[in-house]
């Protein structure tokens, strides 16, 4: 190696100087630092993992889903719900299976799911989702008060015509036609705002439902 | 740079030990995943949906709809707004289930990519999947098998998501059963009639209410100019008929695409699959082996009962009904081990066990189609036929030039153009701006040209317009008329008959709605009330206006009347005298058929809904220029 020049050398116990003070300190953070990386990416390995295995799940319900078979999709969707309770996939498994169940005339199972979905899920939208259907559930069930409870609070703007509609529909069967008349009226109203296309069957839908009403 | 490092050496050494921190721990991906800028269509989140894309995916919908409608569509049409806003929000929409599937952590495994892809018709021979039918059917939509896949792929994701919140959606029966009870309502009513031609009798029109009219409302008694025009075509077919090609063209042509014309070899197989995915563990990968060994085992001994074992132990789902029976497929078709085994064995040979990503294989080969070559003979139609069209294009993109310079130099005939091109000028009847047409074409722009008054006044040649792919047109204007006024005698019958038409109608209402407010008052009304008749909601015996009335009326107390316009400028009163709601019992079988309807009905809107929820999640940015058609 050659020799260092003068400039070189007093640099050089400068850094070592640096080294001595600050060494440990800089150790550390770079130690900590690598620690963070490999926990940050162990995590995600972990979560990809188990997102592998849900995703294999519920490609089974998928399946058993087309094939109408309503007992393998309540079993993959309980599979997925118990193994795999923090993936989106145990979210869509709940909703996908209620809808199964309740082709298939079995209202209870499909309640149980969508009120798992409502009390552990955690997507606000599936959430809105799971409520309505949870709502027509227990007014096909007669449960008319809980069916309202579960549509008390407001959802995201657009579902807000939906909600409003089974309001009217729960409250047209529980034998009130002057609040089934506003509420029918409040989800004409949310149509009207949303000037969405595609709205025309649903507003004549709920048009002909109000008219409908005696009284 | 260098000089700088030496001097600074210290800051460089930071720098230097923070840039390995990075590249260290994750890679140079991290330096990479802006891509270049430039003009996008749209944002979604942080991802961008780029130009190419864009254009990409209006040329595929508008291909659809060109084929949709048949034949040739104006091009304004296809790049009009709506149709370009609707592509914009269906890839956003796209872009947003797939940002929303990533994030969420949503995959596609092998297994199922390779059932759906077996699953499909069109990738289908005789009943069951054909690799070569499959490779075909992808390259012919300008993919290979890998981007096809992976673009499944993403489609599957996003399907997942559709399945759990628009497929499973259901309505509530009583929902349901509440709107059937609705459509079905019958009421039962008679009706009053107040037909408009009863009172043309009392109208009296003033002398100069004629004239005023036509006075105000000039313009429709206009009728608009029009035009006479002669039209030269050209296109590829009119090129045709002037190459030829030589045989010693297609011979050199055979020769130079000797590939194009062979048939690589192919071979036939079945298998037995005992699966054992790349990542399973060690324990499943030697029981899986043993399986396999044993057998081979069986096989060694008896090597008739290959398709029996397929049946009962292959674990392809694939092939294993059909004893393991894959067809014919060539080189590249399977995975690199399975081929290798394949291609290694003789007619009948059965293959030791083979591991490949999908677990252990026994493979035997039943039957070999070794490589040939067509003859020259049976192809030669073929190239003559494709050399002729390739030249037929050439010559026609080097006349395109002189056929639109031609009719711009020579402005004011056809005539040397169509000499020059052996073309024919045709000519058209009187047409006019709206709806027109220049023998078979609608083009705006061909259109715009002609009514342009350099074209009418001048009678130059109108500049070369393409009306759809590789067809051009010119045309010139032979005569043209100016948009004219209809004197007021010759309208003058008509109008007066209009005018007392509307003002008998007014009567008709000013009549029927008093009648109505005496019966709503307990007042009788002469008239003659016609025989009550039932009506339906569903079944609109009546005009919807009517329908509407009947229907929206109370029913606690009857008889209630009801007004209605009515067609023809009428009017009628009715009076509904019993009304029967139809108790829909549980199992009535027009609920089920309602029940599908609905349900999409819900669907739908449930998924809408959604969509528009991971639209607040991920910032969507239009860039409204793209959405407007480009101007031409």
């Amino acid at each position: 190696m050659a020799v260092y020049d003068l400039e070189e050398q007093e640099q050089i116990s400068e850094l070592k100087a640096w080294w001595v003070r600050y060494g440990n300190f800089v150790t550390a953070i770079a130690v900590a630092a690598a620690l963070a990386s490999v926990g940050w990416q162990g995590f995600q390995y972990y979560k990809n993992r188990q997102a592998g295995e849900a995703g294999a799940l519920y490609f089974a319900l998928e399946q058993a889903m087309m094939k109408g078979d309503a007992q393998r999709t309540r079993e993959a969707a309980g599979q997925l719900i118990e193994k795999f309770p923090s993936t989106a996939y145990a979210e869509l498994a709940a909703l996908a299976s209620a809808g199964v169940q309740i082709e298939k005339g079995d209202a209870k199972n499909a309640r149980a799911q969508l009120e798992w979905l409502l009390a552990k899920g955690s997507d606000p939208a599936l959430k809105d989702i799971a409520r309505l259907r949870l709502a027509a559930v227990l007014l096909d069930e007669g449960a008319f008060d809980q069916a309202l409870a579960q549509l008390a609070n407001a959802p995201a703007p657009a579902l807000k015509a939906r909600f409003e509609d089974l309001r009217g529909d729960v409250l047209a069967a529980s034998g009130k036609p002057a609040e089934a008349r506003s509420a029918y009226q409040a989800a004409l109203d949310a149509l009207a705002v949303e000037g969405a296309d595609g709205s025309d069957t649903l507003r004549e839908v709920i048009r002909v439902k109000q008219q409908a009403l005696e009284g | 740079m260098l000089e700088s490092v030496r001097n600074n050496k210290r800051v460089a050494q930071i720098i230097l030990a923070l840039l390995i921190v990075p590249f260290a721990f994750f890679g140079l991906d991290s330096y990479f995943q802006d891509g270049p800028g430039g003009t996008d269509v749209a944002t979604v989140g942080k991802s961008k949906i780029s130009t190419a894309e864009f254009d990409q995916a209006l040329r595929e919908q508008q291909d659809r709809l060109r084929e949709s409608m048949g034949g040739e569509v104006d091009r304004a049409l296809l790049d009009s707004e709506p149709i370009r806003r609707s592509v914009v929000e269906n890839l956003v929409n796209q872009r947003l289930l797939a940002l929303h599937a990533a994030d969420s952590r949503l995959i596609v495994t092998p297994q199922q990519l390779q059932q759906v892809i077996a699953g499909v018709d069109a990738f289908q021979q005789d009943g069951r999947f054909s690799i070569e039918r499959y490779e075909a059917a992808v390259r012919a939509q300008g993919m290979t098998p890998a981007m096809f896949e992976s673009r499944l792929a993403q489609d599957l994701r996003m399907q997942q998501v559709a399945q759990a919140v628009g497929d499973s959606a259901f309505a509530s029966r009583e929902s349901i059963r509440r709107f059937l009870t609705a459509q079905l309502e019958e009421r039962k009513v008679s009706e009053l009639q107040f037909p408009a031609n009863r009172f043309v009798g009392e109208v009296k029109l003033a002398d100069d209410a004629a004239k005023q009219y036509y006075d105000a409302n000039g313009e429709r008694f206009e009728r608009p100019a029009r035009l006479r025009a002669e039209y030269v075509v050209f296109n590829q077919d009119a090129v045709l008929g002037q190459v030829s090609v030589s045989d010693e063209a297609a011979r050199k042509f055979y020769d130079a695409n000797a590939e194009r014309f062979s048939q690589p070899e192919e071979r036939s197989a079945r298998h037995i699959l005992i699966s054992a995915a790349a990542d399973a563990s060690a324990d499943a990968v030697a029981k899986a082996n043993e399986k396999a060994a044993g057998i081979l085992k069986q096989l060694r001994a008896d090597p008739k009962r290959f398709a029996e074992l397929a049946k009962a132990e292959s674990q392809d789902p694939g092939s294993a009904s059909r004893g393991g029976d894959l067809g014919f497929f060539g080189r590249g078709a399977m995975v690199k081990p399975f081929e290798d085994a394949v291609f290694g064995l003789g007619k009948g040979q059965i293959s030791e066990v083979v591991r490949s990503d999908f677990g252990f294989h026994i493979i035997e080969v039943t039957d070999i189609k070794p490589a040939h070559a067509r003859p020259f003979d049976e192809v030669k139609g073929e190239i003559v036929e494709e050399l002729k069209r390739q030249e037929a294009s050439k010559k026609f993109a080097e006349q395109a030039e002189v056929f639109s310079n031609t009719v711009y130099e020579q402005s004011d005939s056809l005539k040397p153009v169509a000499e020059a091109l052996k073309l024919q000028i045709r000519t058209t009847d009187w047409i006019e701006r709206v709806g027109g047409a220049v023998g078979d074409y609608t083009n705006e722009k061909l259109l715009n040209a002609l009514f342009s008054d350099e074209a009418m006044t001048k009678q130059r040649n109108v500049e070369a317009v393409e009306v759809s792919r590789g067809t051009l047109v010119s045309a010139r204007v032979v005569e043209h008329q100016a948009a004219q006024r209809t004197p007021f005698e010759q309208v003058k019958g008509a109008i007066e008959q209009q005018l007392k038409t509307e003002q008998a109608a007014k009567l008709a209402t000013e009549r029927g709605e008093a009648a109505l407010a005496s019966l709503q008052k307990g007042e009788s009304v002469s008239g003659e009330w016609s025989v009550a008749r039932s009506v339906q909601r569903a079944k609109p015996e009546l005009p919807q206006a009517a329908i509407s009335a009947v229907f929206g009326a109370s029913s606690t107390k009857l008889p209630a009347y009801v007004g209605a316009p009515m067609q023809g400028g009428g009017y009628s009163v009715f009076r509904i005298e019993s009304v029967n709601r139809i108790d829909i019992a549980k199992d009535d079988p027009r609920l089920k058929a309602l029940e599908g309807q609905y349900q999409r009905l819900v669907a739908e809107r449930d998924f809408n809904a959604f969509l528009t929820s991971l639209r607040g999640r991920y910032a969507v940015n239009i860039n409204t220029a793209v959405v407007r058609p480009p101007q031409q």
